[in-house]
């Protein structure tokens, strides 16, 4: 079956890209190897929380589910996070530990708050090793899970509640039990197959009591719904088999969600609270017979599809807390609620208390973890988990350049792609609140940015006078009112610098900032007056956010090359393009069989072809799951699809590259995808990135790299991504392809940083070094595989090994020579002598010998073209290190030939027969001038800071300091390296004395003695033999 | 055309021999065939070799002189920055001389710093006699370890440390293992990945050690002048009461 699959994508691919393909190696997901993500964060502002759990026995083990970032646990109460669940679906439901072995972990896959941009998951995952591997133990087609709890007193038997689909019918939800950890599942609630199971909780006196609830609702692209004949609560006394639905107390009427709690100190006191018409908080004390009404403010009322989660104090029955807009606290049984965790992100999801000490409070939000250690009074960010959901990315032209983009609920960001100790919170600046998504720079000027919060509110900021200015176009008097998506497209134009585009039904464009906006298309949607009904959207809590507006543009691309074409995606599924700037519009026609109409996620024109433009589609919101990703390579007449075998989850993004245009990336809800052959076949990209949702993809004109953003695991990096432009010419026949290198950048220094501790996530920064790329057929197991680097007179400067993987290698080649060989101390490092000088700017050639196979490739050096020394500057630093590298090994042969001495008579004295008394305090005598001219050349105190610094340490640092720039040494560095050189001179004449005048001396006595002598070798042979030439 | 679709063909069978049932048992013989036999590691009761340590990012190479005795002896002597850090292991207890610290007296290693001198010191890498070692194996199914197939086993060592060993579908030698390592004092999950393997006295040795934080290659280690069987004193590992 499966190889049927194969054969038949595979001749997909033939019929679309030409017989060329026919040659081309297949490239796996694991034949990327050499090529890495970099994580750049940020954690500043971290992302949407959706569940946590802590272990009781051990409060300081933390469980954190993101919305979109999987599954990161902390042994140390979150001090540093790590996370566990990189191989599978990152959105997080439901996460519940088995109290009594908490090594096993149950995660429910799908987060329930079900908001406009929430993911899916596949299934229930079991660990029972604490998070090292993972289990899928079923529920596959489940999609949403708000809650898992265990029996606590038979933990086999334990309790899923199933949300499941928002955008759809489906019979794979409401409440399931296993019995035996996992193996079998039944579905022992179900209400209809537009209600699902949002929390079920067991009694923990008498397990046979369990509560769950079951919650209707709905999501179309244009509307959401809340509330239904579906929902309610229901109580089961065996165990989960039979269930009654209670009513006691509760409105009539339909039903919304129900978050409901007990309390675990005394289960006859519940809460719940029920979206109705008129949505409250309930208590009973009689364990559920009777509820009543206790509370209906703010903290009750607000979006209950959002905030549902209720907790009862461990200890106290009558302190609850719910998640809402804020955290709240009822310390009176539900009568009042105060805000807690005021300095808090909004929008919590959930609360942990310590039972072993209720100061100690946790909580979920849509912008990270806070806890507490005064119930809530004041709290702390944790600044360590990288769970930024973008939803776009742009980038500048700076050096090096900057990321831009926008996230849910955490506003408009800039960062620097790289810094030299790591990208760190302090480096990003905030630009703008709100929900985030595009945020580009002006064309021209670097402190205008544009950015925009949810539903089209288009701003302009000028970041050095921090001055902001609403520039969103408004309709004119008579026109249609305009019509803005949540995430509304705002598009620099790549050719003209003071063009930008942004979309409402029309396509709008400004040539100065914002100040003046020209409408040049008619309304590219649909239109339709029926998906435009959002004042009437929520169910029963009416919730018109502009999350759910509708007919309105999503995508718009202008031609790299040719800028009078436009491409325009809408929501509602229409592909418009001009080819006269705006002039006139035609409207694609790209629905057949195989393609329906979705929203359109991304168009992608390609340059040097002004008629082909791929896009993906994305039917997720009519409760299709599939990649769709269509190209038309005449202008818009005709699409085809491209076979999408292997790629999973909804398609989001596709970018060309700009001159290889077989390289396409490819950006769904579950990850990063790469195809090297046109769209026929495509590979998961991982490589560091875990199957987590891609939103955006920029490939950066100037530096080649990938960056992309992700909604749960902030901004990615693929640095040089221009080397993969090599591999569509690879032949399956070849078995080492050197495919080029990465030039090689004379910098040095850095700014290093402080002591930040461990808690402050510090994203990579990028690695600069020079790198030889080359491509093996088959993992290199057997045999000699080198890297050479030679000069362009052939000579070889160092020799390391190369990397044996299957598939891309990059191996990093040292930019710097051998450090010097040093005088050697017992006691102590000769600092400054770590690394030896900087190769000079200039050709080199770079050689793979694999068993003697040589393969060759250039190799350039220069120095970094933010530095301005002149040539003469660069040549005087050179000779100087030159000089004192030389120093430095002349010195080790002379401390060399010293100590071999010392050591050769010490061993002698001890083995000097005690007939040869008279001999003896020569020789000491001779040891100690020995020692004694040793320790006038290296350190030989003890003690980590003795202060001590003989001329070896002086050397090594003065060489070190020169070293350590490529600036012309100062006029000091120079006439200390000549009085170093005198003294080299001085010690080396001085040790030389000692082997030749003086030990002569004592080998007369030796021999008059009748002992053997004392032999030491040339100077020439200790050098040789010491340096290695 | 055909030819490739063959190639695929073949490609996707193979794929299919290989993730077919096999058990642990079956891996471990087929790695100790692979390497050279039980027989051949056991007459091997000393080796001696320099290992080139490169760190090609920081442009660092460091060079180690590593001597093993059975059982479980190990001393290893880095040169570095004109100074001699010595670690070694009797089979009992460690210690280390450490220039950096300003001394020249030989301290007894933690526990902690031990770990991974008692991985040094395993000449027969974690399969052979693993039982008689106390030593528990579990057969994780196969992984994709760039782009090669390779059987994944958990391996369970007698103190507790586990790690995660990857050996090749195809010629049954180890690709990498991953656990956790000590560097400078930070513990760290690394990867160190195979290769350069060579017939060293009747077994494969890999030339070649590649230490990766993730996925990133941060060192090196290449192997050289490996001799077996040469002498070695007992004393060469044990803490020395007074430096002459």
């Amino acid at each position: 079956m499966k190889i049927h699959t194969h054969v038949a994508a595979f001749l997909i691919g033939l019929a679309l890209c030409g017989a060329d393909v026919v040659s081309q190696p297949v490239f796996t997901s694991g034949m990327y190897g050499g090529m890495r993500a970099r994580a750049l964060g940020p954690a500043v502002m971290s992302g949407r929380i959706s569940d946590l759990a802590v272990t009781t026995q051990r409060p300081n083990t933390v469980w954190v589910g993101a919305a979109g970032g999987g599954v990161w646990k902390s042994t140390n109460s979150g001090t540093t996070f790590t996370p566990v669940f990189d191989d599978y679906a990152q959105s997080i439901g439901a996460i519940t530990i088995d109290q009594q072995r908490p090594d096993t972990v149950w995660v429910g896959t799908g987060e329930s708050w079900t908001r406009n941009s929430v993911s899916i998951g596949d299934g229930v995952y079991r660990t029972t090793d604490g998070g090292t591997s993972w289990v899928n133990v079923g529920l596959p087609r489940s999609e949403r899970i708000g809650m898992i709890t265990i029996d606590p007193k038979r933990p086999q038997r334990v309790f899923v509640a199933v949300t499941g689909a928002l955008f759809s019918d489906s019979e794979e939800r409401g409440l399931y039990r296993t019995t035996d950890f996992g193996q079998t599942w039944s579905r022992v609630l179900f209400t209809n197959a537009r209600s699902g199971a949002t929390d079920v909780i067991v009694d923990p006196k008498n397990p046979n009591i369990v509560w769950a609830s079951m919650w209707e609702f709905r999501r179309t692209p244009y509307s959401f719904s809340s509330g239904g004949p579906g929902s309610g609560l229901f109580r089961s006394t065996d165990g989960g088999t039979t269930w009654s639905r209670v009513t006691n107390g509760f409105p009539t009427g339909d039903l919304g969600r129900i978050a409901i709690a007990m309390s675990p100190s005394k289960p006859s006191v519940m809460y719940a609270n029920v979206e109705s018409k008129e949505t409250a908080l309930y208590r009973s004390s009689d364990g559920g017979k009777t509820w009543q009404r206790r509370f209906d403010g703010m903290a009750s009322s607000l979006r209950p599809f959002y905030f549902s989660r209720l907790v009862v104090d461990p200890l106290d029955p009558d302190v609850v807390y719910k998640c809402g807009l804020n955290a709240f606290r009822s310390d009176d049984g539900g009568m009042t609620f105060t805000t807690i965790m005021s300095a808090a992100h909004s929008d919590h999801h959930a609360i942990w208390i310590d039972p072993l000490d209720t100061n100690r409070v946790f909580t979920a939000t849509d912008g990270g973890l806070y806890t507490s250690d005064d119930r809530g009074k004041s709290c702390r960010f944790v600044s360590n988990l990288p769970l930024s959901q973008f939803y776009h990315v742009s980038v500048d032209d700076a050096m090096p350049y900057n990321v831009y983009g926008g996230l849910q609920d955490n506003g408009s960001w800039r960062g620097p792609s790289t810094t030299t100790s790591g990208v760190r919170s302090k480096d990003w600046i905030f630009v703008g609140g709100g929900d985030g998504f595009h945020v580009v720079r002006d064309g021209s000027d670097p402190n205008t940015i544009y950015w925009e919060s949810q539903g089209g509110n288009i701003v302009r900021t000028n970041l050095f006078t921090e001055e902001s200015f609403s520039i969103r176009p408004e309709a004119e008097s008579g026109s249609p009112k305009l019509r803005w998506n949540w995430n509304t497209p705002i598009v620099r134009s790549s050719s003209r610098n003071d063009v930008l585009y942004v979309g409402s039904q029309f396509l709008h464009r400004t040539t100065n900032g914002g100040r003046v906006w020209q409408k040049i298309s008619p309304d590219l949607t649909t239109n339709d007056s029926i998906k435009q009904q959002q004042s009437e959207s929520g169910g029963l809590t009416v919730d018109n956010s502009s999350a759910e507006n509708h007919c309105t543009i999503f995508s718009v691309a202008e031609h790299p090359n040719q800028s009078q074409i436009l491409w325009v995606g809408t929501d509602d599924g229409n592909i418009a393009v001009t080819t006269n700037d705006g002039g006139s519009w035609q409207q694609c026609t790209y629905t057949t069989s195989s393609i329906r109409r979705g929203w359109v996620t991304s168009v992608e024109p390609v340059g040097n072809d002004t008629k082909t433009c791929f896009a993906t589609i994305d039917r997720h919101m009519d409760g299709d799951m599939e990649p769709y990703v269509i190209v038309t390579r005449d202008g818009g007449t005709s699409w085809q699809r491209l076979p999408t075998d292997g790629v999973v989850g909804y398609a989001h993004v596709v970018r060309v590259d700009s001159r290889e245009p077989r390289v396409i990336w490819l950006g769904t809800e579950l990850g990063l995808w790469l195809s090297l052959d046109g769209g026929a076949s495509w590979a998961r990209f991982k490589n560091g990135i875990p199957p987590v949702a891609v939103r955006d993809i920029v490939l950066h004109p100037r530096d080649h790299d990938v960056v992309v953003a992700t909604h749960g695991r902030g901004i990615y990096v693929i640095d040089d991504a221009d080397i993969l432009r090599a591999l569509p010419q690879i032949t399956a026949s070849q078995d080492l392809v050197v495919l080029g290198t990465t030039e090689g950048v004379r910098r040095t220094g850095g700014l290093g940083s402080w002591f930040a501790g461990d808690g402050e996530f510090v994203g990579d920064g990028k690695d600069r070094s020079a790198k030889v790329w080359y491509y093996l057929k088959e993992r290199h197991m057997r045999g000699k595989f080198v890297v050479r680097l030679r000069d362009s007179d052939g000579n070889v400067i160092r020799t390391f090994p190369a990397t044996g993987r299957k598939g891309l290698n990059a191996v990093v080649i040292p930019l710097r020579r051998p450090a010097p060989v040093t005088a050697r101390s017992e006691v102590a490092f000769a600092r400054g002598a770590f690394v030896g000088p900087l190769l000079a700017e200039g050709s080199y050639t770079v050689e793979l010998d694999r068993a003697g196979t040589l393969e060759s490739v250039p190799l350039r050096v220069r120095t970094d073209s933010t530095y301005t020394y002149s040539a003469e500057d660069l040549r005087k630093q050179t000779k100087l290190v030159e000089r004192l590298f030389d120093l430095n090994e002349e010195l080790a042969v002379t401390a060399t030939r010293i100590q071999t001495l010392g050591d050769t008579v010490r061993r002698r004295l001890r083995e000097l027969p005690s007939t040869a008394l008279a001999v003896r305090p020569a020789v000491e005598h001779f040891l100690d001038s020995i020692l004694a001219a040793n320790a006038d050349i290296v350190n030989t105190k003890r003690g980590m800071i003795s202060g001590e610094r003989q001329l070896r340490e002086e050397l090594a640092e003065t060489y070190g300091d020169v070293n350590a720039t490529l600036a012309a040494p100062t006029d000091q560095q120079e006439s200390l390296t000549n009085d170093l050189e005198r003294r080299v001179t001085l010690a080396t004449e001085r040790v030389e004395r000692v082997l030749s005048r003086d030990l002569e001396l004592v080998n007369q006595q030796l021999r008059s003695g009748g002992l053997a002598h004392i032999e030491v070798e040339p100077r020439q042979k200790t050098k040789d033999r010491l340096l290695r030439r | 055309m055909t030819q490739r679709l063959t190639g695929l063909l073949l490609a996707l069978v193979t794929m299919v021999s290989i993730s077919s049932a096999i058990t642990l048992d079956e891996i471990v013989a087929k790695n100790i065939e692979a390497r050279g036999g039980e027989a051949a590691f056991k007459k091997i009761q000393t080796l001696k070799a320099n290992v080139a340590m490169s760190m090609a990012q920081a442009g660092m190479e460091m060079s180690m002189a590593i001597t093993m005795k059975r059982p479980q002896k190990v001393r290893v002597e880095i040169e570095v920055m004109g100074a001699k850090i010595i670690q070694a292991y009797d089979g009992k207890s460690g210690w280390s001389i450490n220039p950096m610290t300003g001394s020249d007296k030989p301290q007894q290693m933690s526990e902690e710093e031990l770990k991974d001198v008692r991985e040094n010191a395993n000449m027969d890498g974690d399969f052979v006699d693993y039982k008689a070692k106390g030593t528990k194996l579990e057969y994780l199914g196969t992984s994709d370890v760039d782009g090669t197939t390779a059987y994944k086993i958990k391996v369970t060592k007698k103190d507790g440390t586990t790690k995660m060993v990857y050996v090749d579908a195809i010629s049954f030698l180890e690709i990498k293992e991953e656990r956790s390592t000590n560097m400078g004092g930070q513990a760290f999950d690394a990867e160190f990945v195979y290769g350069d393997y060579r017939t060293v006295d009747g077994i494969q040795f890999p030339m070649l050690m590649e230490t990766r934080v993730q996925g990133q290659t941060v060192m090196s280690m290449t192997w050289s002048n490996v001799e077996t069987n040469t002498k070695v004193e007992d004393t060469l590992f044990a803490m020395p009461t007074s430096k002459n």
